[in-house]
């Protein structure tokens, strides 16, 4: 327990770092950032809140930190699925208002930001200029920052072309959580001479240990980020499937993979049911009401030029023709045309993943949001429906718990992110069974194999509870925690790597099932 | 121990019903989109750029507090009341939202519980209580709002008095302000134009009560909404037909149940002329 002294002097000369307009301590500040998206963690007020402009002040901050003991949360956009960006507690760091473009560099195709700037903010500056990051945000939409998608390694728009949102970042700036607050450059930038161009060729990519770390090894503060050329021919196209067979999603997925290679931007696939609550009503083509027997794939393409895009639409016709039935888009999306030649208006995309957390309110999905390799799709689906039966008893209440996935959307590697999770209803009486819930259904999917899309709190704490790390990769893991975080103050409780001394296996939970 | 009543303590949100719990924190409504502008321009809340940035600021900050409130977790103060008005409750938060939230009418909920426990801001007194007794929140003498009327080289039917085909509601600002009183000037121009039988208030038109509802004094509002719906009544009025956006929401939305009951239709001048 930290004496309300200690915060006291430390709210004190934090605010000789920042000024008093941007930190607080105030009850209604607090509660105000006293919860991420989820019905299972309780409201957790932090001791104070802060808005720091500047890598330095960061670094200020930090030291004060480590002085007092008290613990810290980096927060980008405050979206959060996994309960990763609040605390109970501490200092939680409000990065927002690191939000500039510092450099955009045309000529060597690369963007320089605070990692507070939103993905709705750097698109939007971008999209005019026929420049894109390829990857434009994920799947908490464009309040999302940059600093999250790179902490939480996530995938959204573009994705399937161009990867996660690190597989994008050629460095970053970071402050580390020691006594110190070290401030250090990865990268080309790691060569005190050299510009932020590139990722490789310096050092051990020492920018990877800050990706998809959920705010646990370093303070991010700016990051580089790649840029390409914007295809301006792009269109998108939705097939409904024959029949409920995720063996031929994943054939059907690879040979567009194989067949139309850079040509495909997005892949995506919604679950025969979510299609049915959707476009059950609707006609279809042949002015008949819509045979909704499979899932429905929806594949947008773009290429430099039209008859390229053309020949990219011929081969996805050619692929689709035996198994799938090609539908206007206009049955799943009013707004859309029927077959748009989709100039990315960067509206759709996210406003329907946030309008499916919360289908039925107060209830809210527990996200378990996981990548498998495309070939374990068909058994995947069957596991997912074998766990849903087995415990339903236990998941009374708890809306969709079979349901596969509410979008399943594929990356570049062959490798699915299968989005969805369970809704638990969002009030204070069933927080803990709600959390108990769900992390059951991630360890399930941490032990059939499953890589996560992100972790924070709810995640990484499962994964380590289902005792995914040999003995040697957490010694490593503490080490390399050790090195950057002495006191282990920065975001404490994700992966339950509490102190250095703390050991997982305290926190194992036999297999369920 | 007395049980925590929330819809005793919080009457004006009590009236919201369940949507104060709907907010899922995603915060969507911190990156609101102009899609007007070319290219669409995003986070254009103007408490981006004009606050500190705290959440609070913005729409999902004030659905937590709401929420906290509710849950009794937390208690109204006059800190609290000072960023709370700072939202200019144009409500494109609500329009960013993937839920049914109507954000402004809770925050306008909340500021009518902030203001009925004591922690209103002290600067609106003074113009909810002109409001009320000069009949306009801006302290001035309401006879001021025949002066655009003088500019007219026809003359304009007296509502007190005369019975007419619709009624153009001014508003205290377009009436009562020198700079801006062409927009009375002009719409007037373009009925008489039109040979539209109108007419006015002038200096017996009372303050729609807008700023009492935007800044929570519901006493306020309510007195001068009684005072136009027996103005309206007495009138025979069956079309109101008004330029300003306030008065407009005001009239339209505020006075929904007043105008049901007299039926009268609402339109501003555009939708107007449209028809």
């Amino acid at each position: 327990m930290i004496k309300i002294s200690k915060v006291k002097e430390a709210y004190s000369e934090i605010e000789n770092v920042v000024g008093e307009d941007f930190v607080t301590d105030k009850d209604f500040m607090k509660a105000a950032y006293s919860r991420n998206v989820d019905p299972a963690f309780p409201d957790r007020w932090a001791d104070m809140i802060v808005r720091p402009e500047t890598t330095e002040e960061v670094s200020e901050i930090v030291k004060v930190a480590n002085k007092y003991k008290l613990t810290m949360v980096p927060r980008g956009g405050g979206a959060d699925l996994v309960g990763g960006s609040v605390t109970q507690g501490g200092i939680l760091l409000d990065l927002t208002r690191m939000n500039q473009i510092i450099e955009f560099n045309k000529d060597d195709y690369y963007v320089v930001v605070g990692v507070g700037i939103t993905w709705g903010a750097l698109v939007s500056h971008l999209h005019p200029t026929g420049y894109t990051t390829g990857v434009i945000g994920p799947g908490s939409g464009y309040a999302a920052t940059i600093g999250g998608g790179l902490s939480n390694s996530t995938a959204g728009g573009g994705s399937t072309k161009y990867g996660l949102v690190p597989d994008i970042c050629l460095g970053v700036e970071v402050v580390l959580p020691n006594p110190e607050g070290t401030i250090l450059r990865t990268g080309s930038a790691a060569n005190k001479y050299a510009k932020p161009f590139c990722r490789y060729g310096v050092s051990p990519d020492f920018t990877g240990l800050f990706m998809g770390d959920v705010g646990t090894m370093g303070i991010k503060t700016k990051a580089s980020l790649r840029l390409f050329p914007d295809p301006p021919h792009k269109a998108a196209r939705m097939y409904i499937l024959n029949k409920e067979d995720y063996n031929k999603v994943f054939q059907l997925s690879h040979k567009i993979r194989f067949q139309i290679i850079d040509g495909l931007r997005d892949l995506a696939v919604l679950p025969t049911i979510l299609v049915q609550m959707v476009a059950g009503q609707a006609k279809g083509p042949d002015g008949k009401r819509l045979k909704i027997r499979g899932p429905l794939m929806n594949i947008a393409l773009e290429a430099n030029d039209k008859s390229t895009l053309d020949l990219h639409l011929e081969k996805l016709a050619k692929i689709m023709e035996n198994d799938a039935t090609l539908i206007p888009a206009n049955i799943m999306y009013p707004d859309m045309e029927a077959q748009p030649l989709w100039g990315y208006n960067l509206e759709a995309t996210f406003h329907y993943f946030q309008a499916s957390i919360s289908p039925m309110p107060p209830q809210i999905s527990m996200a378990t949001c996981h990548k498998i390799p495309i070939s374990h799709m068909g058994d995947v689906y069957k596991k997912v429906i074998d766990f849903s039966v087995k415990h339903a008893k236990e998941m009374q209440g708890v809306a969709y718990p079979g349901m596969f996935a509410s979008m399943l959307y594929m990356l570049p590697n062959g490798n699915y992110v299968v989005l969805g999770g369970a809704a638990g209803e969002n009030v204070e009486k069933q927080r803990e069974r709600n959390m108990d819930i769900w992390h059951k259904k991630i360890r399930h999917q941490v032990r059939y194999g499953a890589a996560h899309y992100w972790l924070g709190e709810s995640i990484s704490q499962s994964v380590t509870e289902a005792g995914a790390f040999t003995p040697e990769y957490e010694q490593f893991f503490r080490d390399m925690k050790k090195t950057v975080d002495p006191n282990y103050l920065l975001s404490p409780n994700k992966f339950h790597l509490h102190t250095y001394d703390s050991k997982f296996k305290d926190y194992y939970v036999e297999e369920e099932d | 121990m007395i049980e925590f009543e929330p819809k005793e303590k919080f009457k004006h949100l009590a009236e919201i019903g369940p949507n104060v719990l709907q907010c899922i924190a995603c915060g969507d409504c911190r990156e609101q989109t102009d899609y007007t502008a070319d290219p669409p321009k995003w986070g254009v809340c103007v408490a981006k750029d004009h606050t500190s940035g705290f959440e609070p600021f913005f729409a999902r900050g004030k659905m937590q507090i709401i929420r906290s409130l509710w849950q009794g977790k937390l208690e109204l103060s006059k800190e609290m009341a000072e960023v709370i008005y700072q939202c200019p409750t144009c409500n494109s938060c609500s329009e960013a939202c993937a839920y049914d939230m109507d954000n402004v009418a809770m925050y306008e909920a909340l500021r009518a519980d902030l203001v009925e426990a004591g922690c209103g801001l002290e600067a609106h007194v003074p113009m909810n209580k002109a409001m009320v007794e000069l009949l306009n929140p801006y302290e001035r003498d309401n006879k001021l709002k025949n002066n655009w009327l003088e500019k007219l080289d026809f003359k304009v039917k007296d509502a007190n008095k005369e019975q007419a085909e619709l009624l153009y509601f001014v508003g205290c600002t377009a009436a009562l302000t020198p700079d801006i009183e062409n927009v009375a000037v002009n719409t007037a121009q373009i009925f008489n134009k039109l040979n539209i039988d109108f007419s006015v208030f002038g200096e017996h038109e009372v303050c729609c009560g807008s700023v009492a509802m935007r800044t929570g004094d519901r006493k306020a509002f309510n007195t001068v909404a009684t005072k136009n719906y027996d103005l309206f009544k007495k009138s025979g009025v069956k079309t109101i037909v008004t330029s300003c956006a306030g008065c407009y929401r005001t009239l339209k939305k505020d006075y929904a149940d007043h105008m049901e009951d007299l039926g009268i239709e609402v339109l501003h001048t555009i939708e107007f002329l449209l028809k």
